[in-house]
């Protein structure tokens, strides 16, 4: 007997969620390599610039994302007095709370620090703590989803939402979505502060090859992601065709794999090869790359809310009517 | 109803749906308890459960009790004859039938084998669309697994032979020897609770209360128990004949508005037509109706709600709507399907300016001039329409005094003598609610307490107030004063043909004569009771101790059940075998046409086969349920249910709007109905099924703005019975509504 | 919270536990899927006995194989879980086991996340639509009819959760209406007992769906 499917399409037909991960991930991400570029090419180093840009697209990341996580709320103005309510430091509810709640402000006051040209010493402070606090809120949009497993044998009851794998794809696409991001925000500084030099292309090309090798390990994550879908429970071979099949198939191949990870690689291969062959450059071919980037990774955050509207089936009891046999023999004339 | 009566004495229900639970097979045919009679359906899956019996689900629709069925067998609509007749075939060729049963207790079984002969499983596999496996895995099953009963309901009845299909049934059961024990029975389940009471106090215009006819005889009857002379009766018709001349049915009221008067059975046409808790989107070619409607002079309708007769009609006035009380305002008693009786208590006050029904009709009859000899048999004491302003409960207790209820069972009691409607006093009915908790689920009989021995509800016939009510009909192996009785003899001790009508000798209720015996002489007129009392005391049942009959002669037109095509047949073939009737002059009234009116050309511009039915949410004209949210958030609207061959080959998709269309009936002009797509594998590829509670559309126009400010449902749709067209019963006029053809187009 | 669950009126076990200590009840529902007929008795009964919104389903009848054979009904209410994970993963403890089992619900500090809606496997948690705000209201679930962490019959219960059926020793509606008796429920030894009954005369399981996610594996 066909398995029961319970289909809940609460949170996949608002925009909230998809866009506080996305931007979640993505704040976390810029957030980690503007802290990185900052401790690691010191103070004169060409990438400052880059870990300035990086710094400056967290905010309205953060803020927009955390805008989008209240206010999907049914009681929002219980959410922003979360120290008061969330009461229950198993869920990570509560722990993304505070990891939100600290986050924003650091990056604030991380990109103020910027801004104000505090001194270095104060900046690397905050960047020392800002780097892995980055990683840990990516980390948490995909625990957040995944945290079904405080439950025993919780991990099953979406599939998709599968926390050995999800929580890492979230760091990784986090990381890719913040490089392009911050690379993006390099372009777009240098463009409207000051002459065009040749410095920003160089920062852009490091963060496109940064990208690639990103984009290289998250391919490889949902491969192993998907691999494990596909040979899994009944529940995840459910969510492996929603996913990868005709209801979120165009999504998440165009979408994601397509637009977020074949795309980028195949314009930086381009461009290599225009660099090398030609020596051709233009800032609009890294754009395009990193507007790539960004919108796969919003698609991905897209199919992943989507799907986990499938929940794992909850098997009916076996067939249990007891039929006695008809018997006797054969009625002559009726064959049968 | 008459199809039971014609074979067994008595129109109703045999069994109990408790005594399901005894049963060993279970052949549900044309009904679907899981939606109409949800709470029997817990006796049916007990009975599935502790007693393993096998269910088997006939029916042209896989119901949701179909998917409780173990075997379900799909038939063409309007086949249940060649159905039923077929597996009895194969039963007599494999001498699977009660021999003992049938040589005791039954008439003419002998002509009945020649004419089930016509039905072998080639044929009978034909017609039907049944595979032959089928007929005889169920004939087998029912053979192997008695006692067993036959179930069913309105999709037995609505056919242009549904006395026969009905007589059908109770061949079977006669034939397996399964009537007159417990688990097996005739089980047909009424449509509505009540209803069966409705038609036990005289709700077909062919008799009076109590099954008593129309004739000189039954009218002195209830002129005694009315205590007004026959002679102030007798006035009140224009003749005699009048008088005893069945009057139109709610089948067919409407032709005596719209026919010649010519044509009709009386010499002028109807002038006013009087609606009390009835829907007309129940009512079959409701186009027609919508013309009566138009044409009459004056309609009332008492009702709850606002229902579709009130705004189905194009006029400015004429038209009064009076507002009823529920059941939950006012006391009473209903009868179910199976004769039991039960006391109803008053929840609350009539709400707005609603009164009870019997209030109505008590300043009705003070307007019409004869409210003295209405409320002859009532105490208490009657103020009429008390006037406005009124307080609540200057209305319900100055209309409807509290006893006048009980007064009202009283005179059922006092008057319905020959089913047995005499023990149910309102004393006793209120004790068993009280002593409720001490009958047992399966028999429904009491145990200890005052009410010892008693039967739940007092199951007519109850003869007298010490009687526990007779709960299986019919059954032997009890003496006549605790419930038992022979087959009622009604035609007489002997048939036409001088065969005897009584039972064999050996087959008689215990403690009393061993023999048949004819039925206790006056024991339904004699009003001081002596009568019952005399053949109790012998143990002899009042009735008689006669013989189910195979053979019901005085239904001229098939004593035998013909498998007859439905008017609107879709095999050409069959008709030129098996036609429906001839034409009939004059039926209830009105002329009948059948031959003329059933056209083998139909079906090449109209394939499908059209049924209609009901689904679990509504009820009836569903003017109640359209008005709660919650029923219509669960089923919000009217909808075609279409197998996915047909919405495919016509270019639907679920949830697309479809146009079905009927061929013309009597009016000369199709009818359609536009309603939305249900793709379901429930219908076969030939049928589309219609559910027809809705109400307030009528072919693509909303009638909403009809409806008296504020009581809009919050469900209107089109009524299937907009595009069900004719055919009749040939004995009852119940109308033909499960069987029609269609077609659809997108709209 | 303290405060709520000490005004709680919980059913105890007549025969006492197993010292001979009155122990609480354990409440569950029995959902028997051979049973079911999809009438929506349970479903009508619910709104109307808890004046529940249109769009909201405390139980709702979910038919599988709809037309073919095979086709079941089976009815879906809050299960009252053992461990149940919608308690779990609330951030703000506004679901929480009552002594007798029912997982209860507090509207006041529930913030509408909707994050118990996917922890949970039977898809119990309903959110109404929200004002111009939120996105959703706060979430309303079946309250195993035994209202809220208010006062017992208060008006303020009966506005926010419905009625106290169980204050009253009664059993919640849904079940109370049952055609078939396909939904059952009661104390965990009594429900057992149904379940046992039915195992016994079908000769096989009770057809109990949802039982080992809910409570685990066993009667």
């Amino acid at each position: 007997m066909e398995p029961i499917v319970l289909w809940q399409h609460k949170w996949g037909l608002t925009f909230h969620i998809p866009w506080y991960l996305f931007l979640g991930g993505l704040a976390g991400g810029t957030m980690t390599v503007a802290c990185l570029a900052d401790l690691l090419t010191g103070s004169q180093g060409r990438l400052q610039r880059f870990a300035k840009a990086a710094a400056y697209v967290t905010v309205p990341a953060i803020v927009l994302g955390g805008l989008a996580l209240t206010f999907h709320l049914g009681k929002p103005e219980r959410g922003i007095a979360f120290p008061l309510f969330f009461t229950n430091y198993q869920s990570w509810m509560t722990i993304g709370g505070w990891i939100l709640g600290a986050f924003a402000p650091l990056a604030i006051a991380y990109a103020a620090a910027w801004y104000l040209n505090f001194g270095r010493g104060f900046r690397v402070s905050l960047a020392v703590i800002g780097a892995p606090l980055g990683v840990l809120m990516s980390l948490y949009t995909g625990f957040l989803l995944s945290a079904a497993w405080v439950i025993p044998g919780g991990r099953w009851y979406v599939p998709l939402w599968d926390n050995t794998y999800l929580p890492v794809l979230f760091v990784l696409s986090g990381l890719s979505t913040g490089v392009a991001a911050a690379g993006l925000g390099t372009l777009l500084m240098a463009r409207f502060s000051g002459p065009a030099a040749h410095e920003p292309m160089e920062v852009a090309e490091v963060a496109s090859l940064t990208d690639v090798a990103a984009i290289i390990v998250e391919a490889a994550w949902v491969y192993l992601f998907f691999s494990a879908l596909k040979v899994g429970t009944t529940g995840q071979q459910l969510a492996y065709n929603l996913v990868t099949g005709s209801d979120l198939g165009p999504w998440f191949w165009w979408g994601f794999i397509a637009t977020g990870l074949a795309a980028p690689l195949a314009v930086s291969i381009v461009q290599q090869l225009g660099k090398i062959l030609f020596h051709a450059e233009a800032k609009w071919v890294f754009g395009l790359k990193f507007l790539l980037v960004l919108a796969g990774g919003l698609m991905l955050r897209y199919v992943v809310v989507w799907g986990g509207d499938l929940k794992t089936p909850l098997v009916f009891p076996p067939s249990m009517w007891p039929v006695p046999g008809i018997s006797g023999p054969p009625i002559p004339g009726l064959g049968g | 109803m008459a199809g039971l009566a014609n074979v067994f004495g008595y129109g109703a229900m045999t069994n109990h749906q408790n005594d399901i639970r005894n049963s060993r097979s279970i052949m549900i045919i044309g009904m679907n308890p899981a939606e109409n009679h949800p709470i029997s359906m817990q006796h049916i899956l007990t009975a599935k459960e502790v007693n393993h019996a096998l269910i088997i689900s006939v029916d042209p629709r896989f119901t949701k009790t179909s998917a409780f069925a173990n075997r379900y067998v799909r038939i063409r609509s309007g086949t249940d004859v060649a159905f039923v007749y077929g597996l009895i075939n194969i039963i007599l060729a494999n001498g699977w039938e009660d021999k003992k049963f049938i040589a005791e207790r039954t008439y003419d079984f002998e002509t009945f084998k020649n004419e089930i002969a016509k039905y072998d499983p080639d044929t009978a596999s034909d017609i039907t669309g049944a595979s032959k496996e089928d007929l005889l895995w169920v004939a087998r099953t029912l053979a192997e697994n008695r006692p067993g009963t036959v179930i069913w309901a309105m999709g037995g009845t609505q056919h242009n032979h549904g006395t026969g299909v009905v007589r059908t049934y109770c061949h079977l059961q006669m034939v397996l020897g399964n009537m007159g024990v417990p688990g097996g029975g005739t089980d047909v389940f009424r449509g509505h609770d009540g209803i069966q009471g409705v038609t036990d106090v005289g709700g077909g215009p062919e008799t009076l209360p109590g099954y008593y006819g129309v004739g000189e005889t039954a009218w002195k009857h209830w002129a005694k128990v009315w205590d007004v002379p026959y002679e102030w009766l007798l006035e009140r018709f224009k003749s005699k004949a009048m008088m005893e001349k069945p009057g139109f049915t709610v089948a067919r009221w409407y032709e005596g508005v719209l026919m010649d008067a010519k044509e009709l059975g009386q010499e002028s046409n109807l002038k006013a037509v009087f609606f009390m808790g009835h829907s007309t989107n129940s009512m079959q070619q409701m186009d027609r109706v919508k013309k009566a409607l138009e044409k009459v002079e004056l309609i009332v309708d008492i009702d709850p709600f606002v229902t579709n007769t009130a705004v189905l009609p194009d006029r400015k006035d004429g038209i009064y709507l009076l507002p009823a009380a529920t059941n939950y305002e006012q006391p009473g008693t209903a009868t179910n399907t199976n004769r039991d009786l039960q006391w109803r208590q008053k929840i609350v006050d009539p709400v707005y300016e609603s009164r009870p029904d019997l209030a109505i009709m008590v300043d009705l009859a003070e307007r019409l001039g004869f409210k003295k000899q209405f409320i002859h048999n009532m105490k208490g004491d009657w103020k009429g329409v008390p006037a406005t302003p009124m307080s609540q409960k200057d209305k319900y207790e100055k209309a409807l005094p509290e006893q006048t209820i009980e007064d009202v069972l009283r005179e059922i009691n006092m008057g319905c003598l020959s089913i047995g409607y005499v023990g149910q006093t309102p004393e006793r009915l209120k004790r068993q609610q009280e002593w409720a908790h001490v009958f047992e689920i399966k028999t429904k009989k009491a145990v200890g307490g005052p009410v010892d021995g008693e039967q739940w509800g007092l199951p007519w016939p109850c003869w007298t107030d010490k009687h526990p009510g007779t709960a299986i009909l019919y059954r032997t192996d009890v003496s006549a004063p605790q419930g038992g009785g022979g087959f009622r003899v009604v035609w007489g001790p002997t048939a036409p043909d001088n065969k005897p009508m009584l039972a064999a000798d050996g087959s008689a209720p215990k403690d009393g004569p061993t023999a048949g015996y004819p039925a206790q002489k006056d024991y339904a007129v004699d009003l001081t009771g002596e009568s019952i009392k005399l053949a109790l005391a012998e143990g002899r049942n009042p009735y008689g101790n006669g013989r189910a009959r195979f053979n019901s002669w005085n239904i001229a037109a098939d004593p035998f059940p013909i498998h007859r095509e439905p008017i609107h047949s879709p095999r050409p073939d069959l008709i030129v075998k098996w036609p429906t009737y001839d034409d009939v002059k004059e039926h209830y009234r009105v002329p009948q046409p059948y031959k003329s009116m059933q056209k083998p050309e139909w079906v090449k511009s109209f394939p499908l086969i059209l049924t209609t039915g009901r689904v679990v949410e509504m009820e009836g004209g569903s003017a109640p349920q359209r008005t709660s949210s919650w029923l219509v958030e669960l089923n919000p609207e009217m909808y075609v249910e279409m197998h996915p061959k047909v919405a495919a080959d016509n270019n639907l998709r679920h949830g697309e709007m479809c146009w079905i269309e009927t061929p013309e009936d009597m009016d000369g002009k199709p009818s359609r109905i536009k309603v939305k797509v249900k793709i379901t594998k429930r219908v076969g590829p030939d049928t589309v099924f219609l559910p027809f509670h809705w109400g307030g559309v009528f072919e693509g126009n909303s009638l909403a703005h009809k409806f008296p400010e504020g009581t809009v449902p919050f469900s209107i749709g089109e009524s299937a019975n907009t595009v069900t067209t004719y055919g009749y019963d040939r004995v009852t006029q119940m109308q033909e509504t499960k069987t029609s053809l269609c077609r659809v187009k997108k709209a | 919270m303290a405060q709520a669950q000490a005004q709680t009126t919980v059913p105890y076990r007549e025969a006492g536990g197993p010292q001979g200590k009155a122990e609480p009840a354990r409440m569950k529902f029995y959902i028997d899927v051979k049973r079911c007929i999809e009438c929506g008795g349970c479903e009508v009964a619910c709104k109307n006995e808890n004046n529940v919104p249109p769009g909201i389903a405390r139980i709702r009848v979910v038919t599988i194989n709809e037309g073919e054979p095979g086709e079941t009904n089976v009815a879906v209410p809050c299960m009252h879980c053992s461990k149940a994970p919608c308690v779990a993963v609330c951030p703000v403890d506004a679901l929480y086991n009552r002594p007798d089992g029912i997982v209860a619900l507090n509207k006041e500090t529930c913030i509408g996340c909707g994050y118990c809606l996917y922890a949970c496997p039977f898809g119990a948690p309903q959110f109404p639509k929200g004002s111009a705000f939120g996105a959703r209201g706060v979430m309303d679930k079946c309250t195993y009819c035994a209202g809220g962490p208010e006062v017992a019959f208060s008006e303020r219960e009966k506005r926010l959760y419905g009625s106290n059926r169980i204050a009253e020793g009664k059993l919640p509606m849904c079940a109370s209406v049952c055609a078939t008796k396909a939904l059952i429920a009661g104390d965990a030894e009594e429900v057992a007992n149904a379940v046992r009954q039915r195992m016994a005369a079908r000769g096989a399981g009770g057809g109990a769906w949802g039982w080992d996610s809910a409570y685990g594996k066993g009667l």
